[in-house]
């Protein structure tokens, strides 16, 4: 079989029995999966049913109570993500990963203009010579679809729409491996969600890249998703092809979740 | 729950399944696709848990250079067994060996990854609806088929823009994104976009549903030029005319009693 020779050959990442109590009260837990390169893992569940703890868990904002998520990152190591320092973690959310919130206020600096977000990043990766980063950042705003005439405007300036790709474009514009999504679309009209998700759809293809998707809505992940985690109380009910989870659902709340979208 | 569950840095990943479990190539043509003893049984927990067998038992094999038709009655089964061996349905029991590259993969039991990438080499589906992508050309949707396999954009744009004229979707509608077409001209689409490149093992559910009999006659020679470059067709016809034009094996499904003839 071929994909035994692709040049992937480990995970990029590997969830183990990840779990989380919040006092007593369960978070998630025993959450176990692997992601491969390029792949796109989406997690549904409704509210309160651990899909954001466990995103929390895995992009090491919320420490694990039991288990353990492995990281591989671009040399090869292997890092346990509870052994690395917060400085570590930090440099790996500012280089090989990124982390698109559902609320793009909390993943742009206001303050700061739109060419500013997206070359604050890349002086993290380290660029150095200003015209360069410029011309990255016209290039990205083309590329999310920004006018580049407001390359120099504030993300205040921006509609919900522009300042959700513009946060794509700041967590894109240093090539990440590893891209973790909270709902990126949630917050949106209909319209600027279909745009959004076609955007990302090509970007994802485009860049080859892995990422761990929260998501409440159905259509999204079937958009956007290789694999599907079904969650729900804090545990995965049911996994799989995105497809198949879908169209097959075998688990009764898949089947409720499933049979409760409505048909357009 | 996952099938590796070890953090043992860089385990290689399971070994494919044997060859030994396809039947030597017979002079009908080089086996690319054995089922065996497949089983799909639906069970609905809203529904105070029923259960519905669609099928049970069922054997079949398909050969390079051929078309089987699975026929049979409205509810028997046929596009369920479809969706199974493209793994978008999952079976109950059984397995589903399909030739990939130079080993074997059951759909029935590999992972997501190896589904994922047995559809994108050698499996093909055509299904009677296109899933309509928001904003994406009609040429790009069909031409995106072989970019994304790594062939030159303004050759793929070529042989996307010739398919489409066999089948009669007007120049104007090229650049438009498909979702305001009509039902016919959106299953043209889908059916450009499966066939605009080989696939191996090539699956039709009803591609000619609701066609006029001009683009019915394209869709069979496409069919025919399939099993020419040596996919294995597998399909679902209602219309009979197309059905004795294509078929050079139909299996039969019953409800309780599936066999080919």
């Amino acid at each position: 079989m071929s994909c035994l020779q692709c040049n992937d050959q480990a995970p990029l990442l590997r969830v183990l029995n990840a779990t989380h109590y919040y006092g007593g009260r369960k978070g998630c837990a025993d959450v176990s999966f692997d992601l491969w390169p390029g792949e796109v893992v989406a997690i549904v569940g409704e509210s309160g049913s651990g899909k954001s703890t466990l995103l929390s868990l895995i992009s090491g904002r919320l420490p694990l109570t039991s288990g353990a998520v492995v990281y591989r990152d671009a040399l090869g190591r292997d890092r346990d993500m509870a052994s690395m320092s917060e400085g570590e973690r930090r440099r790996l959310l500012r280089t090989e990963w990124g982390f698109v919130h559902q609320n793009p206020r909390d993943g742009l600096r206001m303050r700061v203009s739109a060419g500013g977000n997206i070359g604050e990043r890349l002086m993290a990766c380290g660029a150095r010579r200003y015209d360069d980063i410029r011309q990255t950042g016209h290039d990205w705003l083309h590329r999310v679809e920004i006018p580049v005439e407001r390359l120099d405007d504030r993300p205040t300036a921006y509609s919900g729409g522009m300042q959700q790709r513009l946060q794509i474009a700041r967590n894109l514009v240093s090539s990440p491996r590893l891209v973790f999504m909270d709902e990126p679309t949630g917050g949106l009209d209909v319209s600027v969600q279909a745009r959004l998700l076609d955007l990302l759809r090509h970007l994802v293809r485009d860049l080859g890249l892995a990422v761990v998707l929260v998501t409440h809505d159905l259509a999204v992940a079937r958009l956007l998703a290789d694999r599907l985690l079904v969650m729900r109380n804090g545990g995965v009910v049911e996994e799989g092809l995105a497809d198949q989870v879908l169209d097959d659902p075998h688990h009764p709340y898949t089947q409720l979740l499933v049979s409760s979208i409505l048909q357009g | 729950m996952h099938q590796t569950s070890s953090i043992a840095p860089a385990a290689p990943a399971a070994p494919a399944a044997p060859i030994v479990a396809i039947r030597p190539d017979s002079a009908e043509g080089q086996v690319m696709l054995t089922v065996r003893n497949l089983a799909k049984t639906f069970t609905l927990h809203a529904q105070g848990g029923v259960r519905i067998e669609a099928f049970s038992n069922l054997n079949l094999e398909a050969h390079s250079g051929r078309c089987l038709v699975l026929h049979g009655p409205s509810g028997a089964g046929k596009s369920t067994l479809l969706r199974c061996l493209y793994a978008n349905y999952k079976p109950c029991e059984g397995s589903i060996l399909v030739r990939h590259h130079k080993g074997i993969v059951d759909m029935a039991t590999a992972t997501p990854r190896a589904v994922l990438e047995v559809r994108r080499e050698t499996m093909g589906y055509v299904s009677q609806f296109l899933r309509v992508i928001p904003r994406v050309s009609t040429l790009d949707i069909v031409a995106g088929q072989c970019t994304a396999h790594g062939e030159d954009r303004s050759t793929a744009l070529e042989k996307a823009a010739a398919l489409l004229d066999r089948l009669n979707i007007p120049q104007r509608l090229w650049n438009l994104a498909p979702a305001t077409f009509s039902g016919g001209e959106q299953q043209r689409v889908n059916i450009a976009r499966g066939f605009i490149r080989h696939s191996p093992v090539l699956l039709l559910d009803e591609p000619t549903a609701s066609l006029d009999a001009a683009n019915k006659h394209t869709v069979v020679t496409l069919i025919a030029e399939a099993r020419a470059r040596g996919s294995a067709v597998i399909g679902i016809f209602h219309d009979d005319e197309v059905r004795e034009a294509v078929a050079n094996t139909v299996f039969h499904l019953q409800p309780g009693n599936n066999h080919a003839s």
